[in-house]
């Protein structure tokens, strides 16, 4: 995957979940994050906004980390 | 579609189409995620036969449904099957699983109503969909292209479910396009699960 689109993404996710700058990272794992219901929709809009692709409810509950969720696009 | 319907078969000269939803009695109070997404709302539309003016004013519909997913925005109690219990009298939602749906099934079902019917998005002036909440708007308004276009008028009511649409036309005829007559299209989508366009000329 390209590089700078994790980039994107992780600098859009921390954005829509009020994050500090720079805090995210592909290892980051969610449960070391406010990973509530907000932050799902949130995941799953940004993913679309930026890969092109809904990924599913389903799949994404079974994420651990960030990098879980972009293995899913 | 029902008022058009009844309106162009059986020789009506006008239909009062009413809509309304108390999600209020419904929503758990300390369900967060719900709690701050509905309002409850209620509309009156007066949907008429101009009989001087041949021009449709309401254009063709097309619906889906997903009955398979029902149970993803439901309330399984109160009704005949399932009476009321204290354990689970309240909607129930799978935001995730909805924001998924919403994303993938609405564009498409768009994109498929243009080209069923030869319409393209600059045959509208705007583009109203459900107000279902201001984030997930957003990100539809500009998936399909249509940021400039699209209406969203949610934070005098909240998401008012079966009223959302009225409603923000209600709101937009007094603030802003009550002047000129403009083609809208319109976009519903959510329980059911379900979805539905038309178009309208006000």
């Amino acid at each position: 995957m390209e590089e700078h689109k994790k980039e994107i993404f992780l600098r859009k996710l921390e954005e829509v979940l009020e994050l500090e700058d720079n805090t995210l990272t592909c290892t980051t794992s969610l449960e070391s994050i406010d990973w509530d219901s907000l932050a799902i929709i949130s995941s799953i809009a940004v993913v679309d906004e930026i890969f092109g692709k809904v990924i599913s409810a389903y799949n994404l509950a079974k994420c651990k980390t960030l990098d879980d969720i972009l293995d899913l696009t | 579609m029902l008022a058009k319907s009844i309106i162009n078969n059986n020789g009506a000269g006008s239909v009062l189409l009413l809509t309304g939803d108390t999600y209020s009695k419904i929503i758990d109070p300390n369900d967060s995620a719900l709690v701050t997404l509905f309002g409850d709302g209620s509309s009156a539309t007066l949907v008429a036969n101009d009989h001087d003016n041949e021009e449709e004013k309401i254009g063709p519909f097309s619906f889906g449904t997903d009955g398979a997913n029902a149970d993803l925005l439901s309330c399984r109690q109160g009704g005949f099957k399932y009476s009321l219990s204290e354990d689970d009298k309240y909607l129930r939602m799978n935001g995730g699983a909805i924001m998924s749906f919403t994303l993938k099934k609405v564009p498409e079902a768009i994109a498929s109503y243009l080209e069923m019917n030869n319409y393209s998005l600059q045959d509208f002036d705007h583009i109203l969909m459900h107000q279902a909440n201001k984030f997930i708007l957003d990100r539809l308004y500009s998936k399909i292209g249509a940021e400039e276009k699209g209406i969203v008028y949610i934070s005098d009511y909240g998401n008012t479910v079966s009223s959302s649409i009225p409603c923000a036309l209600a709101g937009l005829h007094f603030n802003k396009i009550k002047d000129t007559e403009k083609t809208i299209l319109l976009v519903g989508f959510g329980v059911g699960l379900s979805w539905g366009c038309t178009w309208i000329k006000i």
